[in-house]
């Protein structure tokens, strides 16, 4: 079920009814109630992935036991069994056709020739996702910050509860668990905050991303015809694109979560009003980022055994990032070229300048100076995201030496784009970010009530009008 | 809770009456522009010639001459392939061609029960290709946007698709369209054709240059649930039922599980002759001349069954 059809315009309000009016006697039903509908969810995609997702979900489950055990050998081989079992899962799925056609191009390059076998299955939706919750869950036991859960239904929701399982946020334990453990009671103020959340999402995906990505398709796949400005458009296009499509999906996820009485772990916080790289990542995809940083990057060492290995380990995580995103080469050199951003801030040590504060924090409007960094950070952050929006490496390329190629040669024959049109649609993501950029919380919430209704209700029409079937949202393919 | 629900409710209500509004407003103002129609609901090419067909449809079924009729219904491969002038003059009876654009059995069905409810009809012709075993957007919009049906009626093809927003937006703003004052606007594709009458589309479109231009493929066609349903209708109504499975260049169907009195026309054979991708405009659709060849080449055939 996608979040921007009619099955979940459905789905919500039926499984909402159920949970507060027939199964709200027990957390037991509740909880119950919560799994059933989440393998439903999931299924009406695949059965039989949802099969997968079961049998995932279980394997870690039972890792949690033995990874619990005092005897530390044991407890060690199996966290590293069930890390094996996570990637090995994501590797067969989502790596091996990589790996195998980049192997047969290797031994064709020393002239072996191979004609490797390659799977030709879909990826299971939300594969990287639902791992990667198992995955946290295994560590976090191992490192004791978790204790294994006994009541398998409880850990089965903390994998599969609906509105993370396809695209996340991507939980820990030690943050969602103990909200499946706990009795819930029905809170009009988060469940109001969750409904203008829904709405907010709605919105940047339905009206927002959707409408960009036709003339963002539309560019990157004939970037030879279009001219240099059509092309910056194009590229500055699917940094909101993306943005409204992503989030979008997080605040749906968070808002539905909050109807349920969940707290999930924000996702975005307005990122492209960053001012560096540094604070861009604290802002942008929160969940994944923080988890590679608790797991991977401290682990590694983080930044405190010298300056070559926080350079080494940065490099990690960025690339492992950028390959988390998908088995190809230009998602790669995403990643390093935002770990080429993050770098000189880690050295000079000003990558935690921005850390406890927004733009003009305390003021209407930001400084000269903030503009400047603002707009050097989105820059950075839309040319990076050429290479994660093109089909391949060679576009990528092909793409940032046309915007040279055509300003150079001129766009007589090129075609141009109403720049106008886009800024129909970016416009209001701007205003949005930045009216609530102080507190996420009171995301379109006016102290106007005549305002606050009026808003609510053009949001609302705007998604009525705009929303079709079958737009999946860009995260699913992760 | 009991907030909530109320408060949700009322912002529900409300966004209902501002949306009926909404609706009313835009249908309203094509009276002066189609601005704002065309900026919020887009421009609805008519997709064959609907908007023609269906009205000339009820001049044709209302008349009440000795003249057997016959109706041919279908998807495109029948309204740009089959010339009812021409099975006139041939049959001495009085043809009108009901197909439309990608229409599916599903609407086929719902057609072809509208039509028997206003017409007096002896001979269906039922063009068949694999398309329209599925289900899609297309069929079901052309005949809300552009016919002259009925609510009820544009309800049944609405349902026979799979609903999603978009279509019911459209069926919502066009049904109060219907009701309330607004002008008429045809919105003519000019790849389409050009409309000739009785439901015919004439293509402007040239015919294929090669004869390999399509890969060569089997299909195997079975009768499904809506194939039985129209042939039951027909039996019911005395009517009698010609299945003619559309020629397709390059490929070929196997037919499977089709019961002899559905009378069924298999013109395989017309697009694998030598030559006749030169009838074709693309794969399954004909030139305006091809259209004519074709349709003289069917009469020898649907003769054996009148």
């Amino acid at each position: 079920v996608l979040f921007n059809s009619l099955e979940f315009l459905i789905f919500l309000p039926i499984v909402f009814a159920l949970y507060w009016f027939v199964f709200n006697r027990s957390l037991k039903w509740q909880n119950g109630l919560v799994l059933v509908a989440s393998y439903f969810f999931y299924g009406w995609w695949s059965w039989k992935f949802m099969i997968l997702l079961m049998a995932s979900t279980l394997l870690d489950y039972t890792y949690g036991f033995w990874v619990a055990s005092p005897n530390r050998t044991k407890a060690r081989f199996f966290m590293w069994l069930g890390v094996i079992n996570n990637l090995g899962m994501l590797g067969i799925f989502k790596y091996y056709n990589f790996f195998a056609t980049e192997l047969q191009h290797a031994l064709g390059g020393v002239g072996i020739q191979v004609t490797p076998v390659l799977l030709k299955i879909a990826l299971p939706v939300g594969i990287s996702f639902y791992t990667f919750h198992g995955m946290s869950y295994v560590f976090d036991i191992y490192r004791g910050h978790q204790k294994p859960i006994k009541n398998f239904i409880e850990y089965a929701v903390f994998v599969c509860f609906f509105p993370l399982l396809v695209a996340g946020p991507i939980e820990r334990a030690s943050h969602l668990l103990p909200q499946v453990q706990r009795a819930r009671k029905f809170d009009y103020a988060k469940a109001v905050e969750g409904c203008r959340l829904i709405l907010w999402g709605m919105f940047k995906k339905v009206v927002i991303a959707d409408s960009l990505s036709i003339v963002v398709d539309r560019i990157f796949n004939n970037y030879h015809d279009y001219s240099t400005s059509a092309l910056i458009a194009g590229a500055i296009a699917f940094s909101f694109q993306i943005y409204g499509d992503f989030s979008g999906y997080s605040d749906i996820a968070l808002g539905t979560a909050k109807l349920f009485g969940f707290e999930l772990l924000s996702n975005f916080k307005f990122p492209y009003l960053s001012r560096d790289i540094a604070e861009f990542w604290r802002r942008w995809h929160i969940s994944l980022s923080s988890w590679f940083r608790d797991y991977l990057y401290i682990p590694l060492g983080g930044s405190r055994d010298g300056k070559s290995k926080a350079i080494r380990n940065t490099f990690i995580i960025f690339l492992v990032s950028g390959f988390w995103h998908g088995a190809s080469w230009n998602f790669i050199v995403w990643g390093g070229i935002h770990a080429c951003g993050f770098l000189p801030l880690l050295l000079i040590g000003q990558n935690r300048k921005n850390v406890s504060s927004v733009v003009a924090q305390d003021a209407k409007f930001p400084s000269f100076k903030e503009v400047y960094q603002m707009l050097g950070t989105f820059t950075f952050v839309t040319f990076a995201w050429i290479f994660f929006r093109a089909n391949s490496l060679t576009n990528a390329v092909g793409f940032i030496r046309q915007i040279g190629l055509s300003a150079v040669a001129g766009s007589k024959h090129l075609q141009n784009i109403p720049i106008g049109n886009l800024l129909v649609y970016i416009l209001p993501i701007i205003a949005g970010d930045w009216l609530f950029r102080r507190n996420e919380r009171q995301l379109i919430f006016f102290k106007n009530r005549y305002l606050r209704i009026a808003v609510y209700l053009v949001l609302a029409m705007c998604v009525i009008m705009k929303l079709k079937a079958n737009n999946s949202f860009i995260y699913f393919q992760f | 809770m009991r907030t909530f629900i109320r408060q949700i409710s009322s912002y529900l209500l409300l966004l209902a009456v501002v949306y009926a509004l909404f609706v009313i407003g835009v249908a309203y103002s094509t009276n002066y522009t189609r601005k704002l129609e065309s900026g919020i609901y887009g421009i609805n090419f008519q997709w064959g010639s609907t908007y023609q067909r269906s009205r000339e449809f009820t001049e044709w079924a209302a008349k009440t001459d000795a003249t057997p009729k016959g109706l041919i219904i279908g998807p495109s491969t029948a309204y740009r392939n089959i010339e009812p002038h021409i099975l006139d003059s041939a049959t001495n009876f009085n043809w009108f061609n009901l197909a439309s654009s990608a229409q599916t059995l599903d609407n086929s069905y719902s057609l072809l029960k509208y039509a028997v409810a206003n017409a007096r009809l002896s001979y269906v012709i039922l063009d068949v290709y694999e398309g329209a075993f599925g289900e899609n957007y297309e069929s079901s919009m052309d005949w809300i946007i552009n016919s002259n049906l009925s609510f009820n009626k544009k309800y049944e093809l609405f349902s026979n698709a799979t609903p999603d927003v978009k279509m019911i937006n459209q069926f919502l703003y066009r049904s109060v369209k219907s009701a309330i004052r607004h002008k008429d606007h045809l919105n003519n594709d000019p790849s389409n054709g050009s409309y000739a009458g009785k439901g015919f589309v004439c293509s402007n479109n040239d015919g294929v240059l090669k004869s390999n231009t399509y890969p060569a493929r089997t299909y195997v066609m079975q009768p499904n649930a809506t194939i039985f349903k129209i042939a039951a209708l027909c039996r019911s109504n005395n009517i009698k039922l010609i299945v003619n499975i559309a020629p397709v260049l390059s490929k070929r169907n196997v037919m499977k599980g089709w019961p002899a009195s559905y009378n069924i026309i298999n013109n395989d054979s017309l697009a694998a002759q030598p030559g006749a991708y030169t009838m074709f405009s693309d794969s399954h659709h004909m030139t305006c001349d091809g259209a004519k060849v074709y349709t003289h080449y069917l009469i020898s055939k649907v003769k054996a069954f009148l």
